[in-house]
Parts: C-alpha cells; structure tokens; sequence
C-alpha cells in the first residue's frame, strides 16, 4: 500500500477495524504508513513503537503516546430469534448505540438495537443496564443461520463512517486515530525536514487505551521516558444550548493544552512552553481542565521514576459515539504544537 | 503551613523544607514530580529506609470564568464541599476569594457544578487581569492553639507529617546512623498518592514508614473507632491501600514500649496514603505508617494534639537508630 497523506490517511485510520485488544489491523497500517521514516517495532502487547535518533548523544527520552484501539462489542450470546448480545469494552454512552450501524469480526453488518423501554418490567426499568436492553440485529431468521456468521467472542465496532464537511471531518474513532495520523505525521516531518533533536524520540501507538491504559503501562516501563506527551480526543460538548462552563472544549478554537485529567496533573512548564510557542506563533488553543478520563497519561507520567509529562487534545465532538467529529484547524494546532516538544 | 502546595504545586513548600533541613542531611534533590528528597547517607551496603510525608494539601483549580467574573472550580484531591464553602479562599499571586454555593441549593447537592469563587470582579475581563483558567486556589490557611497542647488549623494534613520528618532529621544531628535514610517529602498524594509511587521505585527501599493525619474517633457521634486524641502517636496497622507487615508494627511498638510512649493501633477501613505504594514500590519493602490522630480532617479546622506528635516524632527516630536487617 502507498503511503497516505492528510485526510486520505484520517480516512484510512478511521475506517481499520481495530477494537480493544485487537489491534493488529490498525499497527499493520501504522507500520505501513511509517515505513522506513523511522525504526519500528511490536512489543509484546501489541503496541506499535517507532524510534528516531538523534545525530549526536542523546541528552533524553521523549515519549508521544496515543492509543490505536476503538471500543470493542464482544459478542456474548446469540438467542433463539438471531439476535446477538454482547459486552462493551470502551465508555460507550447507552444513548448513542440503538440504531448505528455496527461490523462484527469486521465483514459482518449489523445495526444494533434496543429493547424498548415499555417492554422491560417495572423493576427492570430501574436497573436495566445495556447488557440487557442493546443487541445487534445482522439479519439473521434464527440462531442457527446466526451461528453461521457470527459466534461467541466475535469482536465488533462501529462501522466505517468518514466523510468531511469544509474543515469538519467526522468518522469513527476520530478522537484518537487523528492523534495516530499526528504522529505519524510528526514522524514523516522530522524526517523531511531534517529537525534537530536531543533527545531519543519514541512514538507510542498503544493498545488497550478503551481499556485503562495498559498497553501504555507497558510501553513506559520498557522506554523509561524523560519526558512525555500525551496525545488524545478530548469532549468538546459545544452544541447550542449547552453553557460555556459545561463545553469542556469547543471545535475550531485550536489544540487544547491540558491542565490535568482524572488521573494526571500535567508539568507546569511544559504547560508553559507551550502557551508561550502557541502565543509567539499565532498557533491557536485553549485550556482545560477536566477531572475524568485518563488512564494512559498515568501510564506515561509515572509507570517508573516519574517524568515530565503534558496532554494535548483535539477538540472531539460526540465522543464515543458511532461518528466523532474533529475540525481540521485544531488538528493542525495539535501537530504544531507537539512539534515543539522533540 | 503558610508556603502554599496544592497538589501538583507543591513547590513552595519544598523550597521552606530544603533550606530549614539541608544542614541536617547529606544531599537533598527533587525527583521528576518535585518530590523533595533528603539523604542522610549510611553505612556501605546499608538497608535503605525511607520515610514519606506529602507536601500538597486538597484545593481547587480554576476551570471556567464566566461573564460576570465568577469563577468555576475543579476538585482537586477529596475536597468535601460542605466543609469548604463560605470559607475565604487563597491564590499564590495574593488575589483572595471566597467559596460559595449557588443561591437556594440544598446543602446534599453541594458540587462543583453548584459552587463558585467570587473575586470581588466586576466582569469577566476583570478577573482575567488577577486569575486565568488551571490557577489553583485553596481554603486560608491558619493555625490556632486550643487549648492545652491542641491545635487547630490548616493544613494540618499533611504539614505536620512534613515537620515531623524535619524533627526526626534535626534530632539526630550528629548520629552517625547505620541506616541509608531518605526523608522524601512526596507530591500529589492527595490525587492519588502519585509522589510516592515514583520517589519510591527510584529509591527502591527495604523499608518505608509514612507519616500522615489519621482518623479520630472521639467526635460526637463517630462510627467506633478506636483512636483518640492524647493517647499517643497511631501505629497504622491498615487503612484502605495498605495492610502494614507486621515487623514494622511489631518494631514501632517495641520503640515506643523502650521509650515510655504511650501509642494506639489505627484500623481504617478506607483512605489511603503513601504507605502502599512504598510497600508495592518494585519487588516491595517492609513497609507501616505512624499516623497522627485528627479530628475534622480536610475541613479548615483540623484539630491534633501535640503531644501525640511528639510520641510519633520519637518513634520515627528510633527506628533510623535501630540497625535494620
């Protein structure tokens, strides 16, 4: 396959099919796309890791990290009428599953469903958790001519959906498959534009990040990193209606450098660094300050000896869902931005 | 207790300890979270001991600034807004506030999305000139003496820890101890004992003892808890992160029975402190925890007394004194 560029390869990472934990389709695309602009390998939980040199003695360890998984639908059970039940893995809101369009194993179509409210018993209702009211219809009359194309333990995901508007783009996964295009965007520059570097640089294209981070955990164990950047969606709830306060981050208003997140309270100076590059140069961004997500900045900041570490995020509208929307402006700011940081 | 640390910030304190305890140790360096390390260097091949109190206390960050110069917070670490609102808030720049909940909210859904900082700003831009979004801020801090040897004030949780591994350091000046001593004044802790976890894979001690506000248990109408304050220093036996190895236990109560101190036994059934992750740090260490017993903890009123501080300070020297295997 030749190599991609700009929303050819957004196209490309957000329609693999790549759930958590089964993330070999989407390092086969990464590692396609890196080619010989770096040296790269697997680890031993399927992280895809890239590493360029520097010239001379390296004074550090720059670790960018992002994560190549999108949430997976296990399928647990198929019933007597050939619908299928499954296990999300990935923070999924209820709300936005019934009625997407879904692909099981990668190949099956399926739209998922839900039980109507009315048809759960009163006690139900209460405590119906998704387990219970969300299924995948793939068409099928009955179990048997279900079990022909889909059995227990079968991993599903939303299906492909890009498509751009002007500067929006939408698609499956956008929020951390456009960080995987950064990278792989920073990558192809270092290289290109021949940019100085101190330290020894590691791109992290991690597993299991729907998950908790694990496959980060790993990475940082094995790197010991000096410093680390960590790159991912952050929600941006700025549909009308909704006040400033409760926007989190807002599409087309640039990168958000980040404050901290659930788990993780980011280097002031980087921090720092950054507002001032981004003030000097016209770059745009935003701040903030979140108290949820985050498994992997905690991977990255302090699996060993702790190190610097800061976030920056797109701006992700309906996160999570069956199409995340990003604002190419933003993407670009990213890039910019993590540029700084080699 | 004045020096202003909010986790992630903890710099200021660190610069008060470094100068007050430099001259009791032989290096003293911070780590890559500004954990503060102070080494008093042992014998060669000597096991290594650590001790961990944290410098942050719980605050609040600026998240949003709205039109009328408001100012929206986050939590940062277990901030009980019942505790904290009407109090006087404090920024590292000298702006003051207050912290309020809205108007006719009832006290059960006091939250951060109900609660805001009031600058005195007439606007928006106002308040921009004096504070900027990931500013933190805390409740003022104070000490005030009772009665008798009780204090009140904070933040008691967790300076004192902080001072009383500068007693320990400052008492024995001029012991040539056999241990390898690292005094680590640990960041973060508060947000999820972060300092500790990365302090202590880079030390990798043998033992580590941590020393931090416990519970009390002689408040109106407590759930049974067996500490109180004046009864001596708490041996921690466990609290919600931590079963501590019972040498460690076994050894703080022999210290204390050779010394005349009068002790407690602490049995949290929640909470955590840097204990577990200096006990998890690696292939793990023999780890326990000298706990301070307080009453009112995390409120602006945390109240010790300070002669349990003193039994704990004496326990904790004579464990550096004590040639460890």
């Amino acid at each position: 396959m030749s190599k991609l560029y700009g929303n050819e390869l957004l196209r490309a990472l957000s329609d693999v099919f790549a759930p958590t934990a089964n993330e070999d389709k989407a390092a086969e695309l990464i590692i396609e796309q890196i080619g010989d602009d770096a040296e790269v390998s697997i680890d031993r939980v399927g992280n895809v890791i890239a590493k360029i040199s520097p010239a001379g003695e390296a004074k550090g360890k720059v670790m960018f990290l992002t994560h190549m998984d999108e949430p997976g639908f296990i399928v647990k059970d198929i019933d007597g009428e050939g619908k299928v039940w499954f296990k999300l893995y990935g923070a999924v809101p209820t709300e936005r599953i019934s009625g997407r369009l879904g692909i099981i194993g990668g190949e099956v179509p399926c739209i998922f469903s839900a039980k109507p409210i009315h048809a759960l018993s009163r006690d139900d209702r209460t405590r119906a958790t998704m387990a219970e009211r969300i299924y995948a219809e793939i068409g099928a009359k009955n179990k048997e001519s279900a079990e022909a194309k889909v059995k227990p333990f079968d991993m599903g995901t939303f299906a492909p959906s890009f498509g751009e508007i002007g500067n929006y783009i939408k698609g499956k996964a956008l929020g951390n498959r456009s960080m995987c295009a950064a990278l792989i965007e920073l990558i192809r520059k270092i290289g290109t534009e021949k940019c100085a570097t101190d330290n020894e640089l590691y791109f992290v294209f991690a597993t299991r990040g729907q998950i908790g981070g694990s496959g980060a955990s790993v990475a940082s164990y094995v790197i010991d990193p000096t410093r680390a950047v960590v790159l991912d969606g952050i929600d941006a709830f700025d549909t009308a209606g909704v006040p400033g306060e409760k926007r989190v981050s807002e599409l087309g208003h640039g990168a958000v450098i980040m404050y901290g997140d659930g788990r993780t309270l980011f280097s002031r100076e980087l921090i720092g660094g950054l507002t001032k590059y981004a003030d000097e140069n016209g770059v745009p961004y935003a701040y903030s300050t979140p108290t949820m997500q985050g498994g992997e900045s905690a991977a990255a900041q302090r699996t060993t000896g702790g190190c610097e570490c800061v976030g920056i995020s797109i701006p992700t509208r309906y996160r999570m869902s069956a199409s995340e929307m990003i604002c190419k402006g933003d993407y670009d700011a990213v890039l910019a931005l993590a540029m700084t940081l080699i | 207790m004045m020096a202003s640390g909010v986790s992630g910030d903890e710099g200021e304190v660190a610069a008060v300890i470094s100068e007050s305890i430099a001259k009791y140790v032989d290096e003293v360096y911070t780590d890559p979270l500004g954990c503060l390390i102070a080494h008093k260097r042992g014998k060669p091949g000597a096991k290594k001991l650590m001790f961990a109190a944290h410098m942050d206390e719980i605050g609040f960050m600026v998240s949003y600034i709205t039109d009328n110069g408001y100012l929206r917070v986050t939590k940062i670490g277990g901030i009980n807004y019942t505790a904290s609102v009407y109090s006087h808030v404090v920024f590292k720049n000298g702006t003051h506030g207050v912290i309020v909940p809205e108007a006719r909210t009832a006290p059960q859904s006091f939250a951060s999305e109900t609660v805001y900082v009031d600058i005195g700003a007439k606007n928006k831009k106002d308040a921009e000139r004096k504070v900027k979004i990931g500013d933190f801020c805390r409740v003022a801090p104070s000490l005030t003496r009772l009665s008798g040897s009780r204090v009140c004030g904070r933040p008691v949780d967790n300076r004192i820890g902080c001072f009383m591994l500068y007693e320990v350091a400052k008492r024995l000046e001029g012991c040539e101890c056999e241990n390898d001593i690292y005094f680590v004044f640990t960041t973060q802790e508060e947000v999820g004992v972060r300092g500790a976890k990365t302090s202590a894979y880079s030390i990798d001690p043998d033992y580590g003892v941590a020393v931090d506000i416990g519970g009390a248990g002689d408040i109106i109408n407590a759930a049974p808890f067996a500490v109180s304050l004046g009864n001596g220093p708490a041996i921690k036996i466990k609290d919600g992160m931590v079963i501590c190895h019972r040498d460690m236990v076994a050894l703080m109560e022999k210290i204390a029975d050779e010394k005349k101190i009068k002790y407690q036994h602490e049995v949290l059934e929640s909470s955590g402190t840097d204990t577990c992750m200096m006990q998890q740090a690696r292939g793990g260490c023999i780890a326990g925890a000298v706990s301070v017993p307080t009453r009112y903890g995390h409120s602006g009123v945390e109240t010790i007394d300070l002669g349990d501080v003193e039994g704990g300070i004496e326990i904790m020297k004579g464990i550096c004194e004590t040639p460890l295997a």
